[in-house]
């Protein structure tokens, strides 16, 4: 497998984490930390399965899959903030659920157990370029791929737009950072939250669509820790989207890179702590870079004191 | 004034829990004049969860149909682990003769209730037991996997052009070794210069990683793959229709997914096998302190092919020679892979 192939591969994988991340930054941005973005993505993979085959076009499949992790958003909106319930509990709550309701309705849906396939034909087409995949490196790293994907890959900065260059965006965050403050202002802050916690909803749900539809099936527990992951990519950038795209990319290149190395004989143990010790690197170096520099200046400052 | 009456209500509540459950003890007197040996089995997860125990349930019961007085069946959920040690023991206390429990994690509370009730036959579904041959009164059997996994790889060989088998395992653990075992063993039957290659998915429920790896199989000059990864093997059977590669399945059919290019899978029926331990048990054939597989000859394990499949009657002719051969002993596998 040559690098560009590696790439393309990467970029795939990364989509769904990317599209969850992003969700998880808007709940973390409104100061409700969503740990249960997982629970979400599955719902969605679900919904969009069963739109899919109730509609049988993927389009509405893909609509039903957003609008489906929107009302479960709407859910554990109404907990957490109506009810008080704490959202770590809720998100906990959700992930249990999603699990055992998306295998409990399989059965009256499909009457499937543990999986349901749907009729090739309902495929999410991938998408060919055309001229601009022959633009050399970025052309084919980018080609061939369905559309989520491309919608993920703008979704960052899309997010960043309107997190730091729209009136909505300010509100939103110094809802995050100071409820009784941003309230004094006058802004609405449960209907801000709604907001946040409605575009997670969505795009978790997006996300679900890309890895079920992708395949044309789901399958009890597919997203295998992605909302996990994302949500450690999330945390790695302190919630910031541009840096989160770079953060999921190389959870995916890593993933893409344990792909192409399987089969070769390397301890399948490795392998699949790879991504995570890459991470690790990844989360640590700055910090040792930040801290480092500031030793350095400090002995700079005390050699200087010296002197004098 | 108020937690008064809550205190007695739950007094209440108590007493009363407690006649209804003295009241069910002396209602049900044990009847010991029934000749027909009544069998238990205490299953870890609910039957309708999953597709295995479905059939199980659903194999016994129409063998039971068959032979009425064989012996008497009941199936015991405990999905709880707290409810493991106290269900097998209420089985035993109602005088059930032969006691079967699932998997590694009942393992404990079978012991102790094996030392408690020395008189009830226990067998453990791959209990995991350790110092097995130390109880006198427990019997482990499990499904061969190595043997159908042999007959795969025959087939796969036969079948490849290429000379380049590959395989996507669900996990590094003992059970998808022996298969990857018997797989290997399988395609060197035919082939001795054959080459093989083994990815292992670390999960059994990632469809799209499954697929990423078939792929990456097939990238690789596989013209035959296979998947062992429950969930992650229908990703596998996606990329095998993708590109139009033979497929070689396990557990179950992908009529929906690679109806033109599945060659075979290999299917295990978990119902003979738990017959087979049955009737071994009830037939004075029980071998406590021993691990007892069953496989091809019992009928547990079988390769089973499509409707409408690819595979030419010679090579099902050579498979059915070799299967008996298997089930007969003749030919001597081995549980570790060739390689990883």
């Amino acid at each position: 497998m040559n690098i560009l192939e590696l790439l393309n591969l990467a970029i795939r994988l990364t989509a769904p984490t990317l599209l969850v991340a992003i969700g998880g930054i808007f709940a973390a941005k409104s100061g409700i930390f969503n740990l249960g973005l997982e629970a979400f993505m599955l719902i969605g993979a679900f919904a969009s399965v069963a739109g899919v085959y109730f509609t049988e076009s993927v389009f509405l499949g893909i609509i039903i899959g957003m609008l489906t992790g929107i009302v479960f958003a709407l859910i554990f909106s109404l907990f957490v903030q109506k009810l008080k319930v704490d959202p770590i509990i809720c998100a906990i709550a959700m992930l249990t659920m999603s699990s055992g309701l998306t295998r409990y309705l399989l059965i009256p849906f499909f009457g499937a157990t543990g999986r349901y396939i749907l009729p090739p034909q309902f495929a999410l087409k991938t998408i060919d370029l055309g001229k601009l995949a022959s633009i050399p490196i970025i052309g084919p790293i980018l080609n061939n791929h369905s559309a989520i994907v491309y919608i993920s890959i703008i979704t960052p900065f899309i997010a960043h737009v309107l997190l730091y260059k729209t009136k909505f965006g300010l509100e939103l965050r110094s809802v995050g950072l100071h409820q009784e403050a941003a309230e004094t202002f006058g802004i609405h802050i449960f209907r801000r939250i709604n907001v946040a916690l409605l575009l997670n909803g969505m795009l978790c749900g997006l996300a679900g669509a890309q890895l079920s539809l992708s395949l044309n099936l789901f399958n009890v527990g597919m997203t295998n820790g992605r909302g996990f992951t994302a949500l450690a990519a999330m945390t790695l950038t302190g919630s910031r989207p541009i840096p989160t795209l770079f953060a999921c990319l190389l959870f995916g290149t890593a993933e893409a890179i344990v792909l192409s190395l399987s089969g070769k004989g390397y301890p399948v143990q490795i392998l699949s702590m790879l991504p995570y010790v890459l991470a690790l690197i990844a989360a640590i170096t700055p910090a040792l870079i930040y801290k480092i520099k500031h030793q350095l200046s400090a002995r700079r400052v005390k050699s200087s004191l010296a002197k004098h | 004034m108020k937690t008064r009456t809550k205190i007695i209500s739950i007094v209440l509540l108590v007493v009363l829990l407690i006649a209804t459950v003295a009241c069910g003890g002396n209602g049900d007197t044990k009847d010991d004049s029934t000749a027909k040996p009544r069998v238990a089995m205490v299953s870890y997860m609910a039957v309708d969860e999953a597709e295995w125990l479905q059939n199980l349930v659903a194999g016994v019961e129409q063998y039971l149909k068959d032979n009425p007085d064989r012996f008497e069946f009941k199936v015991i959920e405990a999905t709880q682990p707290n409810e493991y040690e106290p269900k097998i023991k209420a089985a035993c206390e109602e005088g059930y003769d032969i006691v079967i429990t699932t998997y590694d994690n009942m393992a404990a509370a079978t012991i102790v209730a094996a030392e408690q009730y020395p008189d009830v036959k226990f067998g453990t579904l791959d209990g995991g037991i350790e110092n097995l041959e130390s109880y006198k009164n427990i019997q482990d059997f499990r499904l061969s996997r190595v043997e159908t996994g042999f007959l795969a790889g025959i087939v796969g060989a036969k079948m490849s052009k290429t000379n380049k088998l590959g395989i996507v395992a669900g996990a590094d653990v003992g059970s998808i070794n022996e298969i990857i075992a018997g797989w290997q063993q399988g395609m060197r039957y035919v082939n001795n210069e054959i080459e093989d290659v083994v990815m292992y998915a670390n999960t059994f429920t990632d469809p799209t990683k499954g697929k990423e790896l078939g792929l990456a199989l097939i990238n690789q000059g596989c013209d035959v793959i296979g998947g062992a990864a429950g969930g992650t093997g229908v990703g596998v059977a996606q990329a095998a229709a993708e590109k139009g590669t033979y497929y070689v399945a396990w557990d179950v059919h992908y009529p929906d997914v690679v109806p033109d290019l599945e060659l075979c899978s290999a299917l295990n029926y978990f119902d003979k096998m738990v017959l087979a331990f049955i009737n071994d048990a009830i037939s004075d054939n029980y071998q406590p302190g021993k691990t007892t597989i069953y496989g091809v000859k019992e009928g547990a394990a079988a390769l089973g092919y499509l409707d409408n499949n690819l595979i030419s009657d010679e090579i099902k002719k050579f498979v059915e020679e070799v299967a008996d051969k298997v089930a007969a002993g003749e030919i001597e596998l081995k549980l570790e892979p060739i390689h990883k």
